[in-house]
């Protein structure tokens, strides 16, 4: 067995904590959670049912916290921990789950098995068993600040463009600003639509606002690959420039993961809390729309359903100010079946959109997707975060479907009304 | 005479065109930019585009190749951006909002989506080429919306 292994597997065990031995204790084995995971639902293989993707972790438990498991251990009759069992189960921890929340929700006695899996990837993450893609993200997230290697000077760039097209001066560095923006490099590279549009909306609705340039990216593989000092040295850079600026708050973009780290997971990663309030672009939205700040000029005909990103709505807990938005701007909003903290995923969270060995799997798990939206009879879906988009947008060419997919935001700012005359009175 | 030299009037003379007009001043702007792109789907795009007599079934399956070369070109999450790469994509997304026949891109305006989407072709150009300068597409393509009208 090599050091690296041995390391991962101390570290596996260093992440079964009071909350991770209950819930293996109380699991009843009822197998409720299958019927809740799209990849087992959409494949039959009962390999995928998401308690069984934590048998390494329990194992390990086992031995070490239950009498029986230490008489077994202690009798040869069980077997520590293999290579082996690393390399077979790689597969389960990291390509057939996106922690997207689902099966947390149906389990009878409670059990977080998202949280589980995020543990048992600390675990595989430092014994070198995970996805090359996601380890290279990680990579030049630490080293360049992006996942994707986009540079300060190439957000520069981006930004130069957006400041010429829609003639308003994006901040950066504005100390002392209301709210700082971060994006997701998937923004930046793929949807620079986005960027245009908060400038638009900040503008019209007088939002004081600010970009850092020591720290625009959202996203945070180390949650992703499952690596806690990754994970706080990445959302470190965001509370230390947010500081600095003396912001009273960080806007985070159409991301999913994005917002579950910096809101939920950021203060325990560095071991205190921000001085500084984080909100979801979609929550402040709703809020400038509720004072009046921003209003729109006429709505779709077209009709429309959501898609909710599961890091934003089942875990992240932001349900309604997206439809309240999509309300405003669609006269035809259609809701799919199991919406709102019961959707399901688009395949591509937590990391498997970033793991090429996954995307045959991923495509046949898009199946449920596929039918979710075919029976809406709608053709145009709407999200709020540019990896379901992209993953939406995947699927929908594989089945050959009539569907387009918009982001929420670039919807609002279409329907934006900038001119102060036609302004609704603020009160 | 047209004299266009800024956004609100190229939107201004782009909302005069119906929808023939637009597919070929979004031709003119795509083929300003189709050498970011060695895509054979994205050039049969533009061809389509020019051919005054192409069929709403030729024009409909130009749209629905371009717009796998979209989905094909990009850049995946995570992955390490190639910029020369991801201005093909760009090249391939403007080509499909400017052969899809009428009502088909969902863009909220396909004429402007054609024209945002080939500057941010000619930017992720010149970030691949580390080039500092600014990206002049945007007079680029109020000089072709200049020729198209002066000559129609």
């Amino acid at each position: 067995m090599s050091e690296q292994f041995d390391q991962g597997v101390a570290e596996l065990g260093k992440q079964i904590d009071a909350k991770i031995s209950s819930y293996f204790s109380s699991c009843v084995h009822c197998g409720l959670c299958a019927e809740a995971c799209l990849f087992y639902t959409e494949t039959g293989d009962p390999r995928y049912t998401p308690i069984y993707k934590l048998e390494p972790m329990k194992k390990l438990w086992r031995q070490q916290h239950t009498i029986r498991g230490k008489l077994a251990k202690a009798l040869g009759l069980s077997k520590p921990l293999q290579e082996k069992d690393f390399a077979d189960w790689e597969e389960l921890v990291y390509d057939s789950c996106t922690l997207c929340g689902r099966c947390s929700m149906v389990c009878p006695v409670g059990n977080d098995i998202t949280y589980m899996i995020s543990k048992e990837r600390e675990g595989f993450s430092r014994a070198g068993y995970a996805p090359e893609g996601l380890k290279g993200a990680t990579q030049r997230a630490l080293e360049i600040g992006s996942p994707m290697g986009v540079t300060l000077k190439t957000v520069m760039a981006t930004l130069a463009h957006v400041e010429k097209d829609t003639g308003l001066s994006v901040p950066v560095d504005q100390q002392g600003a209301d709210y700082m923006t971060l994006f997701s490099s998937m923004e930046v590279v793929n949807f620079p639509e986005y960027i245009e549009s908060i400038a638009r909306i900040f503008d019209a609705a007088g939002v004081s606002w600010t970009i850092s340039s020591k720290a625009f990216e959202a996203t945070n593989s180390g949650i992703q690959i499952g690596n806690s000092d990754n994970a706080a040295e990445i959302v470190g850079r965001v509370v230390t420039a947010a500081e600095e600026l003396g912001v009273k708050y960080v806007i985070s973009p159409e991301c999913g993961h994005a917002y579950t780290s910096i809101r939920w997971a950021g203060p325990n990663l560095i071991g205190r809390p921000y001085r500084f309030k984080v909100i979801h672009i979609l929550e402040l939205l709703e809020q400038l729309k509720q004072q009046g700040r921003i209003s729109f000029n006429g709505k779709t005909d077209e009709p429309v359903t959501f898609h909710d990103p599961c890091q934003i709505v089942r875990r992240g807990g932001v349900v309604q100010p997206q439809r309240d938005l999509l309300n405003g701007v669609a006269e035809n909003f259609i809701e799919m079946t199991d919406h709102g903290v019961m959707n399901w995923c688009c395949g591509g969270g937590g990391g498997v959109s970033a793991n090429e060995r996954a995307d045959e799997l991923r495509a046949k798990s898009f199946d449920r997707k596929r039918r979710q939206i075919e029976e809406t009879g709608v053709n145009t879906v709407v999200t709020a975060c540019a990896n379901c988009r992209m993953m939406l947008e995947d699927g929908i060419e594989e089945n050959e479907m009539e569907t387009t997919v918009i982001g929420l935001t670039e919807l609002i700012a279409d329907y934006l009304v900038t001119d102060t005359k036609d302004q609704p009175e603020v009160r | 005479m047209s004299t266009i030299d800024n956004d609100a009037d190229l939107r201004k003379a782009l909302k005069q065109l119906n929808h023939e007009q637009l597919r070929e001043t979004g031709a003119d702007f795509v083929a300003s930019v189709l050498h970011l792109s060695s895509d054979k789907r994205v050039a049969h795009a533009v061809d389509v585009a020019r051919n005054s007599d192409a069929s709403d079934d030729e024009l409909l399956a130009a749209y629905k190749s371009a717009r796998v070369a979209t989905v094909d070109s990009r850049t995946r999450c995570g992955a390490d951006c190639n910029w020369e790469e991801q201005a093909a994509h760009f090249v391939a997304r403007a080509s499909a909002a400017m052969v899809a026949p009428e009502g088909v891109c969902k863009a909220a305006d396909p004429s402007w989506q054609v024209v945002m989407s080939c500057r941010m072709a000619q930017n992720c150009a010149l970030i691949a080429a580390d080039d500092d300068s600014i990206n002049d597409e945007s007079e680029n393509q109020y000089c072709i919306m200049n020729d198209y009208l002066n000559s129609h």
